[in-house]
């Protein structure tokens, strides 16, 4: 199975919390995802999960400027985003109990 | 780069520092593509957007390293896929709508010719309105209507028109709100409805004199209940539909005249309201006798008999000039003679022209020198009335005897110099007067 196809119902959750360890800028985040075995997370669509959960006021973000390099902006959880991960994983385990049960019982 | 998120980004920190500056022309190019697969979005949008997407870039060129020869650019495409491909992600996992589909290119030979006749109408508009307003209305609106025809097809927003690179360069001249200058643009543009009022009394007034005649106020205000509302109507509509522009600009441009010169024709507080003001204007140059135009003058002496070579002059010393009140649409080849009589420029029907009549024979009542001018008259009894209105071979005799007579020579009543003249056309049958 396309493992892009899961990604899609999770990357939020996934967002929220690798945010929820620490502040991070986008690259950051990609890199997060990708290194806690997420490998098929696209550079764009984390860039476009944080941009969506930033407008829907579940983040905030802040520029540290850099003496070398780009400039960052990073991101950090605010209490909406923190009760939004609460949901969203809360959410995650029943789907996953059930689907443990399901995949378990074949 | 599989270790924690922290490690990663000390060690891709310190290599943007040195790599960013060679990735950078590559990135500029991908940012590129990426601006243009998000164009539909709105432009604050796609800023922010493009400068994570910046940020984003120069992260992985710097991770990426120098290409294979060591002096090229990453292959930011490798890695990330196509600007078109990133825009798609960014799209579905921010939530945008997908792209448009792909708009037509634009068809720029219909949009010049709509663009040009467009222009062209209104210019046709503009100079036919200062002479007839009407005839501006049926002559620019059918040309505008021909341009009208090319765009109709192709959206509100005429986008074959839109691409055109004169119209494209117009659009960005003027200043966005934020720009130095832009709040005075916003300003103008805020008074538009305004206009929208005006042209719509210019319109009712148009109407009026068109269909109505000159009534007065009345009749444009009551129609201008109507004609305001429509022409503010059809200012919102042309705002949402570009293709009324085809026939609301050359409307604007006769209404722009017609406001024009309704302004300049209103009657200016500093300027002397005096009826002389009205008749310097409306009556012709030259002399004028109660009304009649003199057009030429036939000095006598004392004796009656005529005499030639007379210049005459007002009490300022002004020359004295009869009215030439012939006009066959060119200008006299020679200059009329300046001493009188001089003779009268009369309407030739046969060869549409004016021709110069000499000065024909007149008999005159000279009053005697004792009397009052106005009994001059007084003089004319003596002589038979029924021998006046004879024609000028009567008057022959009158020259030559004039000197040699006494004061009352053969005379004529002074009204009867005006039947003795011979028709315009004719040519005096007798000889002209000595002179």
């Amino acid at each position: 199975m396309d493992t892009s196809q899961l990604l899609k119902g999770v990357l939020d959750l996934a967002v929220l919390a690798v945010l929820a360890k620490a502040d991070g800028y986008g690259y950051e985040v990609v890199r997060a995802l990708r290194a806690a075995g997420l490998q098929d997370v696209g550079d764009a669509s984390a860039y476009g999960t944080l941009r969506r959960l930033y407008g829907a006021g579940l983040l905030t973000s802040y520029v540290v400027p850099s003496e070398e390099g780009p400039h960052r902006k990073y991101y950090s959880l605010n209490d909406l985003g923190r009760a939004r991960l609460a949901e969203a994983t809360a959410q995650w385990r029943a789907f996953a109990t059930t689907m443990d049960g399901l995949v378990g019982a074949v | 780069m599989n270790a924690g998120s922290d490690a990663g980004t000390n060690t891709v920190g310190s290599g943007g520092s040195t790599t960013a500056a060679y990735g950078e022309p590559a990135v500029e190019r991908y940012l590129a593509g990426l601006r243009a697969a998000l164009a539909d979005l709105p432009p604050g949008e796609l800023a922010e957007i493009v400068d994570d997407a910046r940020e984003h870039l120069r992260e992985v060129a710097a991770e990426l390293g120098p290409g294979p020869d060591g002096a090229q650019p990453a292959d930011l495409e490798a890695r990330l896929g196509t600007p078109a491909a990133y825009a798609a992600d960014l799209r579905a996992a921010a939530g945008y709508a997908p792209a448009p589909a792909v708009a037509p290119p634009p068809r720029r030979i219909r949009g010049g010719v709509a663009l040009g006749l467009l222009v062209l109408a209104t210019v046709v508009v503009l100079l036919a309105a200062v002479a007839v307003p009407e005839a501006a209305v049926l002559v620019g609106l059918p040309v505008a209507l021909v341009g009208f025809l090319f765009v109709v097809r192709r959206g509100p927003r005429v986008p074959d028109v839109a691409a055109l690179a004169p119209v494209r360069a117009l659009r960005a001249a003027v200043p966005r709100p934020d720009a130095p200058g832009g709040r005075i643009v916003g300003f103008l543009a805020s008074l538009q409805p305004a206009w929208w009022v005006l042209r719509g009394l210019v319109g009712a007034q148009l109407l009026v004199s068109v269909f109505g005649g000159g009534g007065g106020v009345a009749p444009v205000l009551l129609l201008a209940l109507v004609a305001v509302p429509v022409s503010v109507w059809l200012g919102h509509l042309s705002r949402r539909d570009r293709r009324w522009l085809w026939a609301v600009v050359p409307l604007n441009a006769l209404a722009a005249v017609l406001a024009t010169s309704a302004l300049t024709a209103l009657p200016r507080p500093d300027a002397d309201p005096s009826p002389a003001d009205v008749d310097a204007q409306t009556y012709p140059t030259g002399l004028v006798q109660d009304g009649i135009p003199v057009r030429d003058l036939r000095p006598f002496d004392a004796n009656g008999a005529p005499l030639t070579g007379v210049h005459l002059f007002d009490q300022d010393g002004r020359r004295i000039v009869t009215l030439d009140d012939c006009d066959d649409g060119v200008p006299p080849t020679t200059p009329p003679a300046v001493a009188y009589p001089r003779g009268t420029r009369v309407y030739d029907d046969a060869t549409g022209r004016c021709v110069v009549q000499p000065p024909v024979p007149l008999v005159v009542t000279v009053p005697t020198s004792g009397a009052p001018s106005s009994t001059a008259p007084s003089g004319g009894p003596t002589a038979a009335p029924s021998d006046g209105p004879g024609p000028g071979t009567a008057a022959t005799p009158a020259p030559s005897a004039g000197p040699t007579a006494g004061p009352p020579p053969t005379t004529v009543p002074p009204t009867a110099p005006t039947t003795t003249a011979p028709p315009a056309t004719a040519p005096p049958v007798t000889a002209p007067p000595p002179g």
